[in-house]
């Protein structure tokens, strides 16, 4: 199992460094603070991907737990660490701390000779309960890329109708449930970007194209748009979810369609205007990284397990006391911060 | 020890029964906080226990609570509550 884990992380980094090129780099350094009142509790906290793009180091841990493991999710690599605190202590306190160094994405569409292994990409290409790719997703997709044979032609469709049809209800609790099928069956195409990302990449499963949601938090202002950074350095409440799909020989290339269907409502844009033209042209291919990766798992279980699993997205804090899970959409109720500073 | 007494008649009296709910929309861990709490909330329900794992809800409750009553609690979280079984607990 831990051979499949670390081959997978292994492909994950050469992948991404014989991919992209930095074009601007940027390093963070990020605190979590959690006070949580109450006895039994057990605590995980998503860590940052490793890859071409982005390496995490100096973990630092503090606090009054009793144990502390950093784990791997067998499926997906998904980093987390995990704290358990004493069981009849009703006052618990971690602070963790962690730099993260991070490089600008842009796909190379004319690259050849990539290839991932098949074990790599079979998370990618099959579905789950949240990323269903039968029924009424499979019928979109049909419908989306017909008549179309290349797969980069296809997943630039599937992008294009993403952008099109889907929209940001900024009513949505935290990023989004991220139920692909239940989006395009209930045909109320509006949510966060969880919700927008999950349709793409369901959408491209479905095509017969790997892809996956890419969680994680933003962490700087952006130099596109106010729609896409943060405001100040508490960073709390700024999950977010971006997409890759695999091209084969072009490899994983990113994209961020729900970031465009933000623009559109924080902006109060039309969706036909230039602007949003040309940065759904841009966000087909790029990531700007004001923004670092967490993980691409869903559906998926913590390690060690939970009470309560699966868990369908770990870009937020995940605890439970008990049998019962803190809300992880209500910082102030779980009790947690995250706070940032940008490092020269 | 008074309390307790006190508190323990009406278990003595009506007895305790288990009644176990598929709730199958049940997506996502905070789910089972939303079901676990709208159960609890009714008057005679002594302990409700939700897994999302297996989609299940058991109860322990008075025998007078209906499964009218427990399901219409499960349907106010926004998921359908099926019975599987309804035993009542034999005192020990």
């Amino acid at each position: 199992m831990m051979r499949r884990v670390c081959a997978l992380l292994f492909s994950l980094l050469l992948g991404g460094c014989a991919l992209y090129g930095a074009e601007g780099s940027h390093r963070y350094l990020v605190t979590q603070q959690f006070v949580i009142d109450g006895p039994g509790l057990k605590l995980w906290v998503p860590l940052p991907l490793e890859s071409g793009y982005q390496k995490a180091s100096d973990l630092a841990v503090e606090g009054n737990f009793e144990r502390k493991a950093v784990n791997a999710d067998s499926t997906y690599g998904a980093q987390m660490l995990h704290l358990a605190f004493a069981p009849q202590q009703k006052h618990n306190t971690a602070t963790v701390r962690f730099t993260v160094e991070v490089h600008d994405r842009k796909a190379d569409f004319n690259r050849s000779g990539v290839k991932a292994s098949t074990e790599e990409l079979a998370p990618y290409r099959a579905g789950s309960e949240h990323i269903r790719i039968d029924g009424v997703v499979k019928a979109y997709a049909e419908r989306i890329t017909t008549g179309e044979t290349d797969d980069l032609q296809k997943a630039r469709r599937i992008y294009d109708w993403t952008v099109q049809n889907m929209f940001r209800d900024p009513k949505t609790r935290g990023c989004g449930l991220g139920d692909a099928y239940q989006s395009l069956e209930s045909g109320y195409l509006g949510g966060k970007c969880a919700d927008v990302s999950a349709v793409f990449v369901a959408l491209l499963r479905a095509a017969g194209i790997p892809a996956r949601e890419v969680f994680g938090i933003r962490v700087a202002k952006s130099k596109y748009s106010k729609a896409y950074g943060v405001k100040s350095a508490d960073i709390t409440t700024a999950q977010h979810c971006r997409a890759e799909f695999y091209i084969e020989g072009t490899g994983w290339i990113p994209a961020d369609p729900a970031d465009v269907t933000k623009l559109i409502l924080v902006e109060g844009l039309d969706r036909d205007s230039e602007r949003v033209k040309a940065e759904a042209e841009r966000q087909f291919g790029n990531w700007e990284m004001n923004w670092f990766a967490y993980n691409s798992a869903r559906d998926f279980v913590l390690t060690p397990a939970p009470v309560q699993f699966p868990l369908s997205i770990f870009s937020y804090p995940y605890a439970e006391r008990g049998d019962e899970p803190l809300d992880y959409y209500s910082p102030k109720n779980f009790t947690y911060t995250i706070t940032v500073k940008e490092l020269p | 020890m008074r309390p307790l007494l006190l508190l323990g008649l009406p278990l003595w009296l009506w007895g305790e029964t288990l009644s176990l709910y598929e709730v199958p929309k049940m997506h996502c861990p905070l789910c089972t906080v939303a079901v676990k709490k709208s159960l609890k909330a009714l008057d005679g329900v002594h302990r409700a226990e939700v897994r999302l794992n297996t989609k299940e809800a058991r109860v322990w409750h008075d025998d007078a609570l209906s499964n009218a009553a427990l399901s219409e609690a499960i349907s106010k979280t926004g998921y359908e509550g099926i019975l599987v079984s309804r035993e009542p607990i034999e005192a020990p």
